[in-house]
């Protein structure tokens, strides 16, 4: 548009003076700023205050922002001016024209003369404050972004139950994570919050834990009696903590055990008084830790029937005063003593792993059996002149059947029975045989009594059995052997992990072994080897001091009962 | 009174207060927590969190304290430097409660607009140490104001000065006046560019051209004066060219002062907002720890 400005100017003799410029432009703009079409100066004027156009005879005028432009007094935003309107900006009086020929608008300009060179930086925009830039605003979108994005967003997602996939760049409530998940949980629930964090403002519910974990454990069970309901381990999550860096799942605590078992818990057990508490503990000192109770075998003689069958119960006792009731006779400090016993396979001294050998699960070990671990030595032969020959082990009656077996053959059979006994007769070793003139049948009878006796009072079964002797006539059933049961786990409620104290500080081997069994100078089978809390105090204790280890509650214990325990407490209970 | 700057208020009375602030995290960081693992989540993680919020608050009410001119509770000046000790201090607090983890959470976005408040807030102490002594050599006694005035009058001296001359100095003169370039946006502030033209008098039809500093101006009236030929014209031209280099000196100044300003100015538009943002993510990692309880 083109536009005619003509400026009215003062001259210093009084006279006026009109300046006219031609503006041919698209944007007429009036402000401050140097490079405005027309540049006023002035406190009341902007860099950029205020824009022209033509619209037809008229020219509207258009503020800029909060730029303020006065008609006819009145401040306006925008107005559409006909010839002779006018209107100012700061200061400065503008006033429209009848337009000359070529032009679209004539513009009349009577500055204000009295802005002086104080107003002169507003020409400039010389502050940050001038330019777009705005702490509030800035200030007032990021707040309002973080609210949104990270609270009202997620909020809303959940309440919703609206099902959208996890992506980065969904604002869902996986951003309140305040870490990550264990990686099994992580792969079942992964960023589905809610399937744990079921209720706002409500710590995790075990209920969202048993939905999966379907079999595991009451630590109480219900059938023993209800527990009370206050204890703060009710909740899955007073021990198990998800979100963790580095994950672990368990907390260690041993506070968490010692809230409730620093004082003695009723057990719930509706049998035994040694059996119903649970004795107090609230560390692992000799002092704060309770003596060891053995969980021990008991051969219980049944009163009916035969009179010679045994149930196997169960009883605790404190190890210090314990005794073992396995019905095995068996010294270890004798077969300990390189003087006494040598294996006869190597003829070196026996050792603890001759006989015990760890099993799988590196806690307990192998059942000693006859076969596997005496019969290399104590081999069941009863004729020295056949040696070959063996009694069955384990059937009393079958042995004394073996035995006249044995011996009717023997002298049954003269011929055969002298030619052998020529063959077999062993140098410088007298053995004097009884002659026996009766007949092979007496003869083999009375050898089989004579056997019968030394094997089952002398030495043979009697040398490792308790055997009973009712003075029967009958020698089939004059002996009964009591039957032998080993304990396999002295204590179903704790673990010990053998193998990792295998090793004890400076020793090893056998030295580890007996450092804790004092089995070189047990003497008998009754003596229980397993030592006591104050053995486990010497090297172990509660808390990490320069010479002890730190073992918690649960390195020992288990909260949620083990196959072990379950075992113990079946056992328990059908006492 | 001797000028105390903002570190060194009251022998940095509050230098030690960050200190200690420092030395009371890492000893309750430094408690061993029952459960092994060190996080938020623990007591010593409530606590140092607690303190860390708190402190978070304090700093954040510098903003309405230094508002109130009338409030009693201490000067200005030790509110600040309370605020930049203690602020720096609350690096290592806010750490330790996070125990060292980061995360692309809400708890972790809390964290990093704390360390973008903080880092604006270094930058800050360094522009108010080192600027205003900076700019007041640049003004050389003077004031921005009076620097203004002195433009105004250079402008209407130049002005005058170049009626009298040949048409095309004239339009040379009259554009580099009115087409000086000075402050403009925010780089135009911060960089301090100079986007001044002028027309040349003798190709006004091919438009504005580069005026930066002044010297195309100043450069092309100079060529003007070995050429003068009218009686007095050297006279005029000499004088304007005296004008023209002593408004050269004068938009430098006002040009440095601007940047300088800028400078000084800037980092509170990232400063504050970071900090209401930082407000308002705090309020949401804590609800939501405890949403997600």
């Amino acid at each position: 548009m083109n536009v005619l400005l003509r400026e009215i100017k003062k001259r210093a003799d009084g006279r006026t003076e009109y300046v006219d410029t031609e503006i041919s432009t698209d944007t007429f703009d009036i402000g401050a700023s140097a490079d405005s079409t027309v540049q006023l100066l002035g406190a009341g004027v902007l860099p950029r205050h205020a824009q022209l156009r033509c619209d037809g005879a008229n020219v509207v005028v258009t503020a800029i922002g909060r730029a303020r432009i006065v008609v006819d007094g009145a401040p306006v935003r925008r107005r559409a001016l006909p010839v002779g309107g006018e209107f100012a900006i700061g200061g400065h009086r503008f006033a429209i024209r009848e337009a000359p020929a070529g032009f679209d608008a004539l513009l009349e300009l009577a500055r204000d003369e009295t802005v002086d060179a104080s107003a002169y930086e507003a020409a400039f925009r010389t502050d940050l404050a001038d330019t777009w830039l705005s702490k509030r605003r800035a200030a007032w979108l990021l707040l309002a972004f973080v609210v949104v994005a990270t609270f009202a967003a997620p909020l809303a997602l959940r309440q919703s139950g609206a099902k959208i996939a996890h992506h980065w760049y969904v604002p869902d409530d996986v951003q309140w994570t305040s870490g990550p998940l264990a990686p099994a949980h992580a792969l079942a629930v992964g960023d589905k919050c809610v399937s744990c964090h079921t209720d706002l403002f409500t710590r995790v519910p075990s209920k969202a834990c048993t939905t999966c974990h379907d079999r595991v454990g009451e630590h109480v069970p219900v059938h023993e009696g209800a527990a009370p309901a206050s204890r703060a381990t009710d909740r899955c999550g007073a021990c198990h903590r998800e979100h963790d860096e580095p994950s672990s799942l368990v907390v260690r605590a041993d506070s968490l055990c010692i809230g409730c078992h620093a004082t003695e818990q009723p057990r719930g057990a509706t049998n035994g008084a040694q059996l119903a508490k649970v004795h107090a503990a609230s560390g692992f000192t000799a002092a704060t830790h309770p003596p060891f109770n053995a969980h021990l075998l008991v051969a219980l003689q049944r009163t009916s029937g035969t009179g010679f069958a045994f149930d196997w119960g169960f009883t605790v006792a404190p190890v210090a005063s314990a005794r073992e009731a396995s019905n095995l006779k068996f010294p270890h400090a004798v077969h300990l003593d390189p003087e006494k016993v040598r294996s006869n396979a190597t003829s070196k001294p026996l050792g603890c792993a001759d006989c015990h050998t760890l099993s799988a699960d590196q806690l307990h070990f192998e059942p000693i059996t006859m076969e596997r671990h005496c019969r290399s030595c104590h081999d069941l032969q009863f004729d020295e002149t056949d040696p070959g020959r063996q009694l069955p082990h384990g059937q009393p009656l079958e042995a004394v059947l073996a035995i006249e077996g044995h011996y009717l053959k023997k002298f049954g059979d003269p011929q055969g029975y002298r030619e052998d006994r020529e063959r077999r007769r062993i140098p410088d070793h007298e053995v004097v045989e009884e002659r026996c003139t009766a007949s092979a049948w007496e003869c083999a009878e009375r050898k089989t009594t004579d056997e019968a006796l030394n094997q089952f009072t002398k030495r043979g079964c009697v040398t490792c059995h308790v055997v009973d002797d009712n003075g029967n006539r009958d020698i089939y059933s004059r002996f009964q052997v009591v039957p032998i049961r080993l304990v396999a786990n002295y204590f179903p409620e704790a673990r010990f992990p053998h193998a990792d104290h295998a090793t004890l500080k400076e020793k090893t081997g056998d030295a580890a072994c007996l450092s804790c069994h004092k089995a070189d100078r047990s003497k008998e089978s009754a003596d229980l080897l397993v030592p006591d809390v104050d053995n486990c105090a010497e090297c172990h204790g509660d808390r990490t001091v320069a010479d002890r280890v730190a073992v918690g509650c649960i390195d020992c214990h288990s909260y949620h009962p083990n196959a072990e325990l379950l075992k113990a407490r079946t056992e328990r209970a059908s006492l | 009174m001797i000028h105390e700057n903002l570190l060194r208020y009251r022998r940095a009375r509050y230098l030690w207060w960050g200190l200690a602030l420092i030395a009371i995290s890492v000893a309750i960081y430094a408690v061993p927590p029952a459960s092994g693992a060190r996080n938020g989540g623990t007591w010593q993680g409530y606590t140092l969190g607690t303190i860390g919020a708190l402190l978070i608050v304090w700093l954040a009410w510098l903003g309405v304290r230094k508002r109130r001119y009338a409030s009693g509770a201490g000067a200005v000046q030790g509110w600040a430097s309370a605020h930049v000790y203690l602020g720096t201090a609350l690096v290592v607090t806010a750490t330790l409660h996070a125990a060292f983890q980061v995360g692309w959470n809400v708890h972790t976005l809390a964290y990093a607009l704390m360390c973008g408040v903080i880092v604006s807030g270094f930058y800050g102490v360094y522009v108010y140490l080192n600027h205003p002594r900076v700019m007041s050599q640049n003004r050389a006694g003077s004031s921005r104001e009076a620097l203004f005035g002195e433009l105004f009058d250079l402008d209407a001296e130049g002005r005058k000065l170049s009626e009298r001359c040949d048409p095309e100095v004239r339009v040379a003169v009259e554009t580099s006046i009115a087409r000086t370039a000075l402050g403009g946006g925010v780089l135009a502030q911060l960089l301090g560019s100079d986007g001044s033209k002028f027309v040349r008098g003798e190709s006004a039809s091919s438009g504005a051209i580069s005026n930066r500093d002044q010297q195309p101006v100043i450069d092309y009236v100079a060529d003007r004066l070995p050429r003068a030929n009218k009686r007095g014209e050297a006279a005029t031209l000499d004088a304007l060219l005296g004008v023209l280099t002593r408004r050269q000196s004068v938009l430098r100044r006002l040009r440095t002062d601007i940047r300088l300003s800028a400078a000084l100015k800037v980092w509170l538009y990232v400063h504050v907002p970071l900090s209401v943002a930082l407000l308002g993510a705090l309020v949401v990692h804590v609800v939501v720890t405890f949403l997600y309880w």
